[in-house]
């Protein structure tokens, strides 16, 4: 059964949040965890099940600081799922937040938008 | 540890600038510590904030390697298994060097040197689009970034990465792979 995902972030891994009721998903932090695959699993199947089971808006924000090669990987992964649930249904925003000043963060959103098809919005913070 | 000997290192530390240098297990935490212990060092030195992000981020993809890829492993008492390596990372005068070194196996040496030697040959918008068509794809069946952290070193370096694999024994070589970052990066 689908649940809400709150965990909290670690050194190496992002604070995940993911709420079945408000259609939320929320990846924030750092990430460059050991086993990237591993962490970024439950994240994949609540994704999988909330797609299946639920069928309604889902919004996504990502706010990380850092990720490491094999998190973008995950990362990818995950947007190639949104991407399949956009195509069906149309009923996904991504939110890409990014430090005013982190030209990192930023370059990454952007090559992420550039594979993807559907509503991307880049967003500075202070 | 003789006097000489310890005399030695500290004369070729002081020689080569070294600001960290580690060699033995690259379990997780110990190079989540070592990743920390370089933000704070150089963040007390004024180094430009993108600088840092770029020798750290580096410094996370080489040690990963390591760890995942070093031929020679040492388990801890858990039984996980862990790479063993050196990484050092050095005060070259105009730029900052981050370089690692590692066994690998005899049999490894041609695809590892490839590897190394197409993201060299890549211009930025190759490795830009190897890069992005790489993390599209199906990871590979022997890494678990889907080879993606040398053409992402490659991308952060500002001069070409440069790498050297020598012969050790029957089994294994030794191989050297150093990027470098410019001080004035942006």
């Amino acid at each position: 059964m689908l649940v809400n995902i709150m965990l909290e972030s670690t050194k190496v891994t992002p604070a995940i949040t993911m709420l079945i009721e408000e259609g939320l998903v929320e990846i924030a932090g750092e990430s460059y965890p050991e086993n990237s695959v591993e962490f970024y699993q439950p994240i994949f199947d609540w994704l999988d099940a909330y797609i299946a089971e639920e069928k309604r808006y889902l919004t996504v924000n990502f706010k990380l600081t850092y990720f490491n090669t094999s998190s973008s990987k995950c990362l990818m992964d995950i947007l190639d799922t949104l991407q399949s649930y956009h195509n069906v249904s149309e009923q996904v925003e991504v939110n890409w937040y990014y430090q005013e000043e982190d030209e990192d963060m930023l370059e990454s959103g952007t090559e992420f938008a550039e594979d993807l098809d559907m509503t991307f919005k880049l967003v500075a913070y202070r | 540890m003789t006097f000489e000997h310890l005399f030695l290192q500290y004369q070729q530390m002081t020689q080569f600038k070294i600001l960290m240098s580690f060699k033995g297990v690259f379990a997780q935490p110990a190079l989540v510590e070592m990743g920390n212990t370089i933000r704070n060092s150089l963040g007390n030195e004024s180094v430009k904030a993108t600088v840092m992000k770029k020798i750290f981020a580096i410094f996370i993809e080489l040690s990963q390697n390591i760890l995942h890829y070093s031929a020679e492993k040492e388990l801890d008492l858990d039984g996980r298994e862990s790479g063993v390596g050196l990484l050092i990372v050095s005060d070259n005068g105009d730029r900052y060097c981050v370089s690692s070194g590692n066994l690998i196996s005899n049999d490894d040496v041609e695809r590892i040197g490839g590897q190394c030697q197409a993201v060299i040959d890549a211009s930025r918008d190759d490795l830009k689009e190897m890069y992005n068509r790489r993390r599209k794809g199906e990871r590979p069946a022997e890494s678990k970034g889907a080879g993606l952290g040398l053409i992402d070193m490659a991308r952060k370096s500002d001069y070409p990465l440069e790498y050297e694999i020598r012969p050790f024994n029957e089994k294994y070589s030794f191989f050297m792979l150093s990027s470098y970052i410019s001080k004035g990066s942006e």
